[in-house]
Formats: structure tokens, sequence, C-alpha cells
């Protein structure tokens, strides 16, 4: 009995210790993570919306309106600039080949997809996983419309080997693109 | 001297993953490519020494009964706060070992080291013996990701975040894609231990035979 209460004391002076020890470098560390999280945030909005200065959050209530229940939607920007809005930009997910592709998609006023960045994903390494690289995204700078894999009759040409991540991009880029013209009213 | 020899016997006769064989999960994730295996290797490394150092440390104090439990509490603690200072401080790292570094805790080398040494050996004893085995796990690990990492992607030293395109050795139409999956990683892994073996095995036949001649001769 002595040594039930014995061993109870002593794992609970180490989970004690452990407990101040990570509370005490976690309040060190979060502040410094979350400001260059929301700088990393920052500069991949700039790229796949170069012509705006300043990205105003829309409300989830508003981006669920917009998005009529299509699933997958984390959230999204109006993009300004001098006070006028310029384009939209909606991270979305969808399903590639090893899990999800998080994307953001930035389309400007006239419907015509300026961007995207693959954020996060977990596809296979030197197949899928290149849809993060130039090669593919840059792809989707300029163009407009529903988009498709070239040999689906579209303009977007697949990474050889990975075709499952590469129709998940694709129909990521659709669906933010939908959204985002939902936003912008159009 | 007792430290050095500590030091030395987990770089190869005790290999935690040659020898051993324990930890083969961070192994097999790691060794696709020189760079993670670079990375994961010198993380868990720093980890390993660690906690050797604060588990021996703390042995006269950690009852028997209650030992495991204390280990993961401390192994876990240090883990969370080597990932959290690096994700602050060194972010360009910590993007590429990522999901690495919360892989650490589950890596049984540290377990096993904890239990096996640190909690009956002195304080420089056992970091000297978490050095060894943390180093004896990247060596290992880059040897398997130079053999894997060409034949799956045919390139060798691809660390894009480092800014190095890779050295291009065979064509990328002739990249066996499996040698990047685990089966593939065993595999490797298989066909090292087999050489490994083969060659320590003729090289002590050897000196057995020279043994026996100057035996004779004598």
């Amino acid at each position: 009995m002595r040594d039930f209460i014995r061993y109870g004391a002593i794992l609970t002076v180490i989970c004690v210790i452990s407990g101040v020890s990570l509370a005490f470098v976690y309040s060190k560390t979060s502040v410094i993570i979350e400001a260059r999280q929301a700088k990393e945030a920052m500069k991949a909005m700039a790229v796949v919306l170069p012509s705006a200065t300043d990205f105003e959050p829309i409300p989830a209530i508003e981006l669920s309106a917009a998005s009529g229940g299509a699933q997958g939607v984390v959230e999204a920007y109006l993009g300004k600039a001098a006070g006028s809005t310029v384009g939209a930009i909606v991270k979305v997910e969808s399903a590639g080949y090893g899990g999800m592709i998080t994307m953001l998609v930035g389309m400007d006023t006239q419907g015509v997809c300026q961007g995207m960045q693959v954020i996060s994903q977990s596809e296979t390494p030197g197949l899928g996983a290149n849809v993060k690289e130039e090669p593919f995204y840059g792809q989707f700078a300029g163009k407009k419309g529903v988009l498709s894999l070239v040999k689906e009759g579209g303009q977007i040409d697949g990474i050889s080997g990975a075709t499952i991540s590469s129709k998940g991009a694709v129909a990521g880029v659709n669906k933010a693109l939908n959204i985002a013209k939902a936003l912008l009213g159009m | 001297m007792s430290a050095f020899k500590e030091f030395k016997k987990g770089l190869w006769a005790e290999s935690p993953t040659f020898a051993m064989l324990i930890g083969m999960c961070p192994a097999m994730i790691s060794s696709t490519a020189v760079s993670n295996a670079v990375g994961m290797g010198l993380a868990a490394t720093f980890v390993l020494v660690f906690s050797n150092l604060f588990i021996s440390a703390l042995r006269n104090m950690i009852p028997d009964k209650i030992r495991i439990p204390c280990f993961i509490v401390v192994i876990a603690t240090f883990v969370t706060i080597v990932d959290l200072s690096m994700a602050a401080y060194l972010p360009d790292l910590h993007r590429i070992l990522g999901v690495f570094v919360p892989l650490i805790v589950v890596n049984c080398i540290i377990l096993a080291r904890a239990e096996a040494f640190a909690y009956k050996n002195g304080v420089v004893d056992s970091i000297a013996d978490g050095l060894g085995m943390g180093l004896g796990f990247t060596l290992a690990v880059i040897i398997l990701a130079i053999i894997r990492e060409p034949i799956a992607t045919g390139k060798i030293l691809y660390a894009k975040d480092f800014g190095f395109e890779g050295i291009k050795l065979i064509p990328a139409k002739f990249a066996a894609a499996l040698v990047d999956k685990p089966v593939g990683g065993f595999m490797t892994l298989g066909f090292v231990l087999a050489s490994i073996n083969g060659i320590t095995s003729r090289s002590k036949k050897a000196k057995q035979a020279s043994a026996a001649c100057a035996a004779k001769e004598v």
C-alpha cells in the first residue's frame, strides 16, 4: 500500500516537472511560431494573387453560403488593392492519392486563375508529390473556365505516373474557382 | 577511456540498425533520401543524448517498477521541447524534418538505450552511449539512403530546401519507385545485412585459418 502512494507521488512529481517545463517552452515559442506562420500564409497569398496588397478574411457563414455545401473548403480571403476588390483567394482540400492535398487558389475579378500553391500534401515522393513543384502548379496561372487534364481534352499537363494526384489537384482548383466566383458575385 | 568505448560500440559493432535491428520504422521512413537520413539521424542523436543524460541523472530516484512510464514522460517531454524550439528558432530545418521530429518519441532505440544503458550507468558513459548509438543510427540510415535514393528517383543528394538539385545517376524512366516504399527499404536492408555478414564471416574464417596454420607450424 505504501508503495502505491510512493510510486504515485514520484510519477506525479515527474509529470508536474515535465508539464511545467513544457508550458514554459510553449509560452516562449508559440508567439514566434504563430507570427511566422502568419507571415508565411501572407507570402503564399501574395503569390497566388499578385495584384492584391491586402487580404481580408471572409466570415465562415458567408463562405459556407458561397460554397453551397461543397466539402473541403478551408477558408477564403478577398484580395484588395487601394481599397477595391481585385480578386479572391480560396483554400481548399481535395482528395489525392495519399491523402488530402491542401491548396491555395487565387482568382481575379475577370474569373482568371492567378496562381495555385500546394500548402500541404502526402502524395508519393517522386511521383504525386510533384504537384507542389513549379512545372505543375505553374500551369494554372492565366487559365479560365473549368479545367481538366490534357488527356481528358483539357489544358493542364498531368504528372506521368500520378494521374490520381493530378486529377485531385485539378478538381481542387475547379472547386476553389467556383467558390471564388460565388464570392465575387460572378 | 571507458566512455570512448561506450561511444565506439554504437557506431558499428552494436549498431542499432545493422546489429540490433531496432528502430526499423524511422530507419525505413528516413532512408528514402540522403538529406532526410542526415536530418532524422542528427535529430534522433540529439534527443538520444539528452534523454540518456536525464534518465541516468535521475536513475536513483526512479523506482524499478515504474521506470518505463518515467522514461516515456522524460523522452516525450524532451522531444516536444525540441520540436517547439526548432519550430520557433530553426524554421527551415523544422520544415524539412517536420514529421520526423514527433516520430522520434516512438523510435525504440531511445527507449531501448534508456532501459538497457542509461538506467544502469553513470552520466558520462550514458552521454557517450547516446552519442555513439545516435551516430550509428545516422550512419546506417545514410548508407541505406545512398542505395535507395538513386534507385528510386534516379538522382542522389536531392534537397530542394537547401538548393541542391541532386546529381543524376540513372535516367528517371529506369527509376524503381518500389525501392522508395517500406518493402523496398526492407529489401535494401536485407541485401546490406547479407553483405555485411558475408564480409565479416569471411574475414573471421580467414583469421581462424591463419591461426590454425600458425598453431600447426608451432
